[in-house]
């Protein structure tokens, strides 16, 4: 229906043909002056119809895509971005403007490229590792626009097509923690432990339950949608370690998890007590570092020397019973700390400069073969100041180690994360600006301490921090103390906890201070059920203290004479096998091998 | 554009011509503001603000002349379906902005006891704020000149008016539209319209009324508008609006067939 002409003609030609003696018509019917008017007014009328000319017969825009809807699919938060997918979308003549827009989480970018009124439309999802697990949607809708009046300084809309994004993102389990467990001593057959499970996406699906490899866990609490609290009971192998595939139960009908995940149940430890040697020819040993790395057996041992190549990193396995007398050994200088990733998997050699990621078995480095999300190993240093090294590291169970830095004399430089999978540096918000700080992390890797300063420092003694890993943040705790060189002992589990800040100062779980030990304490470890603590003191002595039994006239006493033991002179360090069987004490000598006391087993 | 300059010399040998008469009987001033809703059936709605302004003024007995401008600000909707695809969205984004701006001249002959003629040229540019082209210059801005001619018959307490406009964008593209729009005075102080659109505005009637309050001492005028546009897809356009008259102090009737 068309009212717009109020004259009759072709609407493609001239229209000037109005017929003049319309006039005389209504003249001959009416009032003279009446007729003289309209005589008057179809002139002027003609004047316009005269100049109107031919449009171009536009219609409603109306947009159309060839397809309604995209889906994208991962494996996990961890994988790469899918690559995007593209759709055709057209308009339909009369259309002035064209918007694509897009929106909802699922879709990152729309791009398009328009040739005459066909758009080819790219839609670029957004990352797995920003949205994390779960089923997102968006929209990518096109729009025509036309006129809405004479001199379109007026757009109305036209239809839109709307074309449904979904992105599917599964849940995964990346770490679980401690990944070793360990047998029985009453019952070597059987472990049974309680674990901390990282990953994303617990609380994105129901998670309806825990698996080992299959065995269900005893208990499990999801505490987060990062965060699950579990409890297994499972076999244990008497020789050899057995490896349990960690996984989360989801109903049928939601994405199915992935998991990087496993659990490694060792065998109880009954190591006799021994000497191992450092290798001929070496003297002057400084040992900065002492790890045992329970899944393989094996100790590692960060050692600067007087003589020879400085520092090294020795490894000496245990083989047939016997440990190695001769260590693999590798220098990376100027290497300061060690620490094993939170999987166990790999071996993060902190220079001053660089972190360098090895095998944990071999310590070659990693090349880039088995990890093809890595851009660069080793990973260098987040451009650090002129004269600030990274100092010490400790992994907490999220899978970022926690790296600290110095500048050799007192002042504040800043604490980084370093996330082994995907090798890089990041500073939270929270990260703070530490004095030189040496962290401690505790074997569930739910807790990073950290303690700063220098001891001759005259003013208040600076705060410990803590990195709580459930949160991924830094924060202040109720502790302060100036450092003096003996890194934090923690020993936290689910429903108690000590912290042993300088060897001396014992803190519960939430660092309230409890007491103190002998303040000629040289290194200390504590019991992986955190009841015990062991120390090497000055008197050259492993001592004993039960901490489950509180402390006397604010200081806790040691059990007993003390075990004697020579691991040399110069800073010891000490580790614990995650049984607790074992004691390992390094000095400037050798490193000696323990049977912990049975005084507080 | 040779019909336009063809129509400027005939207003302005008619306008000498007819010395002695009087198209606009003293210069005029307005102001306007108006807001408005745009709902595209089975989709959402779209919103305008815009601000407007004219001045009208004397030029040569029954020659006249106004120069007008305006900013109008659309969020117009994006986030509904197409007839028939029934899907359910979520977290689109809903609007895209579009700011529009415009300047016009106007050229007419007016008789206030007969009608008025008129030939006007006008340049506008649109700027889309979203991820938006213009078919016409394939980016996210359009320019615009604008053509008109129009034409008012006065019959007692009725005006009779034809216009045609054409409009071309940054490339030969053009969108042409005529209209016929009837007015009604049931007193000097309201107005009511009833239009309806050719060729590119083709199935589009549009209802609307001026009322100025006396109340106001006649320095105001408030306005709505109700317009359907039916074609594949079918809009319904609500405007209200409220004008500000500066220095002249007439009824409503006086204003439209004397001062602007």
């Amino acid at each position: 229906m068309r009212l717009g002409w109020p004259v009759s003609g072709n609407r493609c030609g001239c229209r000037n043909a109005v017929r003049t003696d319309a006039s005389c018509l209504i003249m001959q019917g009416g009032s003279v002056r009446f007729a003289v008017r309209v005589t008057r007014a179809i002139a002027l009328l003609s004047i316009v119809a005269g100049l109107s000319a031919c449009g171009t017969g536009n219609q409603q825009p109306v947009a159309s895509a060839a397809t309604n809807s995209l889906t994208f699919s991962v494996n996990s938060p961890d994988d790469p971005t899918p690559a995007p997918q593209t759709f055709t979308a057209s308009v339909s003549p009369g259309t002035v403007s064209v918007a694509i827009l897009h929106g909802g989480s699922a879709v990152a970018n729309a791009t398009y490229t328009l040739s005459g009124n066909t758009a080819q439309v790219v839609v670029d999802p957004a990352s797995p590792s920003t949205l994390g697990s779960g089923v997102f949607s968006g929209t990518v809708t096109v729009t025509g626009y036309s006129c809405g009046n004479p001199t379109c300084s007026q757009l109305v809309s036209g239809n839109s097509q709307v074309i449904a994004v979904t992105y599917n993102i599964p849940s995964i389990v990346r770490y679980v923690a401690p990944y070793i467990g360990v047998a029985s001593s009453a019952s070597p057959t059987t472990a049974s432990g309680s674990v901390i499970i990282r990953g994303q996406g617990f609380e994105a699906f129901p998670v309806q339950g825990v698996t080992f490899d299959g065995t269900a866990a005893t208990s499990f609490s999801v505490v987060s949608d990062t965060e699950i609290q579990a409890s297994y009971s499972l076999p244990a192998a008497s020789t050899a370690p057995v490896s349990y595939p960690v996984q989360i139960v989801l109903p049928p009908s939601s994405l199915q998890p992935a998991s990087k995940a496993s659990l490694v149940i060792v065998p109880v430890t009954n190591y006799s007590a021994t000497a191992i040697s450092y290798p001929p020819g070496v003297t002057g040993v400084e040992v900065d570092q002492l790890l045992y790395d329970a899944g393989r057996q094996a100790l590692l041992l960060v050692a600067n020397m007087s003589s020879g190549p400085s520092p090294e990193l020795w490894r000496y396995p245990l083989s047939s019973g016997s440990w190695s007398p001769s260590p693999v050994q590798t220098a990376l200088a100027p290497l300061v700390d060690i620490a094993l990733s939170t999987d166990g998997n790999e071996l993060l050699a902190l220079s001053q400069q660089e972190l360098t990621e090895l095998n944990p078995a071999t310590l070659a480095p990693f090349t880039l073969a088995p990890f093809p999300q890595y851009t660069s190993i080793p990973t260098p240093a987040p451009g650090l100041a002129t004269g600030v090294n990274f100092k010490n590291l400790a992994v907490a169970n999220d899978g970022n180690a926690v790296v600290t830095t110095g500048n050799g004399s007192t002042g504040s430089t800043g604490v980084w994360l370093y996330a082994a999978r995907s090798p890089a540096f990041t500073q939270p918000s929270t990260a703070p600006s530490l004095d030189n700080a040496t962290p401690g992390a505790s074997a569930d890797g739910s807790i990073v301490a950290l303690e700063q300063g220098d001891p001759s420092l005259a003013s208040a003694p600076p705060d410990a921090y803590e990195y709580i890993a459930s949160s991924g943040s830094f924060a202040a705790t109720s502790a302060a103390i100036n450092q003096n060189g003996i890194a934090p002992a923690l020993a936290l589990n689910q429903s108690a906890g000590h912290i042993i800040l300088n060897g001396t100062n014992v803190y519960d779980g939430s660092f309230n201070y409890l007491g103190s030990l002998l303040s000629t304490t040289q290194a200390v470890v504590l019991s992986p059920d955190s009841n015990c603590a062991y120390t090497f003191d000055s008197s050259g002595y492993v001592l004993t203290y039960d901490l489950a039994n509180g402390p006397s006239g604010g200081a806790f006493a040691p059990l007993g004479s003390g075990l004697s033991v020579s691991p040399g002179a110069g800073p010891v360090k000490m580790a614990i096998t995650p049984d607790g069987n074992t004691l390992f004490i390094a000095g400037s000598g050798q490193i000696l091998v323990e049977p912990t006391p049975t005084q507080c087993r | 554009m040779k019909r336009l300059c063809l129509a400027a010399l005939l207003l302005v040998y008619g306008g000498s011509a007819l010395a002695g008469g009087q198209a606009v009987k003293a210069v005029h001033y307005q102001l306007g503001y108006k807001s408005g809703d745009i709902y595209t059936v089975g989709g959402s709605d779209s919103s305008v603000n815009a601000f407007d302004g004219s001045v009208t003024f004397p030029l040569v007995g029954y020659l006249g002349g106004s120069v007008s401008g305006y900013y109008d600000h659309y969020s117009l909707a994006t986030n509904f379906e197409s007839q028939g695809s029934g899907l359910t969205l979520a977290n689109t984004l809903p609007h895209c902005i579009v700011n529009e701006k415009g300047l016009a001249a106007n050229l007419f002959l007016r008789d206030p006891s007969l009608g008025r003629v008129s030939a006007g040229y006008g340049e506008g540019q649109a700027m889309a704020h979203c991820q938006s082209t213009f078919l016409a210059s394939g980016g996210p801005k359009l320019d615009t000149k604008s053509y008109d001619a129009a034409a008012q018959y006065y019959l007692r307490r009725f005006t009779i008016g034809v216009s045609w406009d054409q409009t071309r964008f940054n490339s030969l593209d053009r969108f042409t539209s005529d209209s016929l729009t009837g007015s009604w005075y049931p007193t000097n102080i309201l107005r009511v319209d009833l239009s309806t659109y050719g060729q590119d505005l083709k199935n589009t009637y549009s209802i609307g009324v001026e009322y100025q309050p006396e109340f106001f001492d006649n320095s105001s005028g408030l306005w709505a508008s109700y317009t359907r546009r039916h074609q594949t897809v079918t809009n319904n356009i609500i405007m209200v609006g409220i004008r500000y008259y500066f220095n002249r102090r007439i009824n409503l009737l006086e204003r439209d067939r004397e001062y602007r």
